[in-house]
């Protein structure tokens, strides 16, 4: 099958992860989370079974539950032929093991599936990590719309609007409290 | 003062004085037989390395390194970089002055969070609501250190003189004299002083449980600086108390020959005439001459054309223009101070030529006692008005003006009772509200009685 980086069958392909992926009981979550890993890994990688790293990784995997979710899901998307290739083992696992977890801080899961822009985010946050580019895509443009999607960006932007707000909150708060006490202070004042 | 308005009493000696432990004269002061029947308690709330600033900037101070014609302060440049990156209002500023607009009391008065530097933090927070006598009532934001580094500036006037303040816990460095209706009264001590008391003290009558008990307790407690309005001090020449200190300092409004000769001859002591601003307190001195001398190094002079943004040539009069400061929840580059000289520099050291700030105007009620117009100014922060002039006639009664952005016709009903109070009896006040801009200073008061 040839190699698909076509940026709409990749979004294709990540909106029609089956809900089983996202509907896990809780108190089953991080298990099936882990076998999803390990099988991913054992399709695309084979030697999976002297992974040592990824048993390790693996062993310690203890997030929230909404990141087990986003990590089931990306064992969805990865699952397809353009990421059978050994060379791109680190890239997914720092994807599934750190980005994903960040990103998902943010993101709910299935906000991944249901909202346009987070779903070509996540398939730009995924290709970035593996340093696969879109067919006909420059790296500087692959850049450039990823930074237009990024939540990350966009909550730092977001923070840097608002930081300036709250601390103006902040002040007008404590003059307001401080002119009604004893701070509204007349020392050495006529 | 408005009852409303009082702050409440809300925090401990422990945190009025944290590096205080003797309050033994406080309790003296508070408690004294002849005391007046005080009604606020206050302090400098230093610790030890907010102390540590206070004396710091008590020896740059006295350096008395200011800057020369054709150059500026050798602090300026630091100064702005610290403005533009840290104070909202200044932020994407240049951090050239000359590139600077001038900012006016109205940019305070409707934001004053926006002063305020990334740097400051939020726990000291001080606030003071201006009395309003040049220009609408607004909230000032400061902290300890720099509220008490008003004691270093008084000294650095008196240092010329051969004067100190002496440091004990058994004596009374400061009295803040008033005359007015009401306002906040309070002994306290300061930490700068190695707890020396500080008074706070107003002597109107109806504040003392007995008429002789204001010149008692002045003579007991003998302080050695006196402040206060020339009001306050033309009331305390009638008392004769027989006390000497060792200066009298007259600030809020121009001191006239007449009276600071009276009272050098009467207490024998230097009377010094002091440019203050709420704003940032202590600016500079009557020298003789119509001449005012800087005093405070970290503070940049320059002289505006009134209504432009344009710089006067040098020695022509203008409107005076501020930057600088020790305030970080104030710093001001460019601020219009609404007051009006020209400017010189002798041997390196800026005078204020012909200064012309606020003369002492006298309001009278019917039976001759008058009325201090801080009093006036402060009835009037309770109304929502942009600015306002007071005139009374040479037969007392009272014509007003007052400037707002809404006209209502019960504001006005308000105002003119409020002052009916506060002139009494056979007095009539005509009050007006406009939507009109201002065309003098945001607040004027005149008299034609001499």
């Amino acid at each position: 099958m040839k190699k698909q980086k076509e940026l709409f069958a990749l979004l294709h392909h990540l909106k029609n992860c089956p809900s089983d992926f996202l509907d896990v009981k809780e108190n089953l979550s991080k298990m099936i989370t882990k076998a999803l890993i390990a099988d991913l890994f054992r399709k695309l990688f084979n030697d999976f079974e002297d992974d040592k790293d990824l048993k390790a990784l693996l062993s310690q995997l203890n997030v929230s539950e909404n990141e087990y979710r986003a990590i089931r899901v990306a064992t969805w998307f990865f699952d397809q032929p353009l990421f059978h290739d050994n060379n791109l083992q680190d890239g997914i696992t720092s994807f599934l093991f750190e980005r994903l977890p960040l990103l998902s801080k943010h993101v709910k899961a299935e906000t991944w599936l249901d909202d346009e822009d987070r779903t070509e985010e996540f398939v730009r946050e995924a290709l970035r990590s593996c340093h696969v580019l879109i067919d006909g895509e420059s790296e500087d443009e692959a850049q450039d719309r990823l930074d237009a999607l990024s939540t990350i960006k966009r909550l730092k932007i977001l923070e840097e609007t608002n930081a300036p707000l709250l601390r103006m909150k902040a002040i007008r708060q404590a003059m307001a409290e401080k002119k009604a006490r004893e701070a509204a202070n007349v020392y050495g004042r006529e | 003062m408005d009852a409303s308005k009082k702050p409440t009493v809300a925090l401990t000696d422990e945190e009025r004085f944290p590096l205080i432990n003797d309050l033994f004269y406080l309790k003296q002061m508070q408690q004294d037989d002849t005391a007046p029947k005080f009604n606020f308690q206050s302090g400098d709330r230093l610790r030890s390395e907010q102390l540590a600033h206070v004396k710091s900037y008590a020896s740059k101070i006295k350096t008395k390194q200011f800057w020369n014609t054709d150059s500026q302060p050798s602090w300026m440049s630091e100064y702005l970089n610290w403005c533009t990156s840290t104070v909202p209002f200044y932020t994407n500023r240049s951090n050239v002055l000359t590139s600077h607009p001038t900012i006016r009391r109205r940019d305070i008065h409707d934001s004053p969070w926006q002063f305020v530097s990334a740097d400051c933090d939020l726990k000291d927070l001080l606030v003071y609501q201006t009395s309003g006598t040049t220009g609408a009532a607004m909230d000032v934001v400061f902290d300890p250190i720099s509220q008490a580094c008003w004691i270093p500036q008084l000294e650095s006037l008196l240092q010329p003189l051969g004067i100190r303040l002496s440091r004990s816990n058994r004596h009374v460095a400061i009295a803040l004299i008033c005359d007015q209706q009401t306002t906040i009264t309070y002994a306290s001590l300061s930490t700068y002083l190695d707890g020396a008391g500080v008074l706070k003290i107003n002597l109107n009558p109806s504040e003392w449980k007995r008429d002789d008990d204001r010149r008692d307790f002045l003579e007991k407690y003998n302080p050695e600086v006196l402040t206060g309005d020339p009001f306050a001090f033309n009331s305390l020449l009638a008392l004769q108390p027989n006390i000497r200190p060792k200066a009298m300092v007259s600030s809020a409004m121009k001191l006239t020959n007449d009276l600071r000769q009276k009272l050098e001859s009467y207490f024998d002591c230097p009377v010094l005439d002091i440019y203050s601003l709420t704003e940032c307190r202590m600016v500079a001195v009557a020298d003789g001459d119509g001449r005012h001398r800087a005093i405070r190094p970290e503070l940049y002079f320059e002289i505006f054309h009134p209504q432009e943004d344009v710089l006067m040539p040098p020695g022509e009069r203008g409107e005076l223009v501020i930057t600088g400061g020790n305030n970080p929840f104030l710093p001001l580059i460019r601020y219009r101070t609404g007051d009006f000289c020209s400017m010189t520099i002798d041997n390196g050291t800026p005078y204020l030529v012909d200064l012309e700030a606020r003369l002492p105007i006298a309001y009278y009620r019917s039976d001759g006692s008058f009325i201090n117009n801080i009093d006036i100014s402060r009835a009037m922060t309770d109304f929502p008005l942009v600015g306002f002039s007071i005139h009374q006639q040479i037969d007392k009664h009272v014509t007003f003006k007052g400037w707002c952005s809404t006209l209502d016709e019960r504001m006005s009903e308000k105002i003119r009772a409020t002052l009916e109070d506060l002139f009494g009896e056979n007095i009539s006040v005509k009050v007006s509200c406009t939507r009109e801009t201002p065309t003098t200073k945001p607040v004027s008061f005149t008299s034609d009685i001499g």
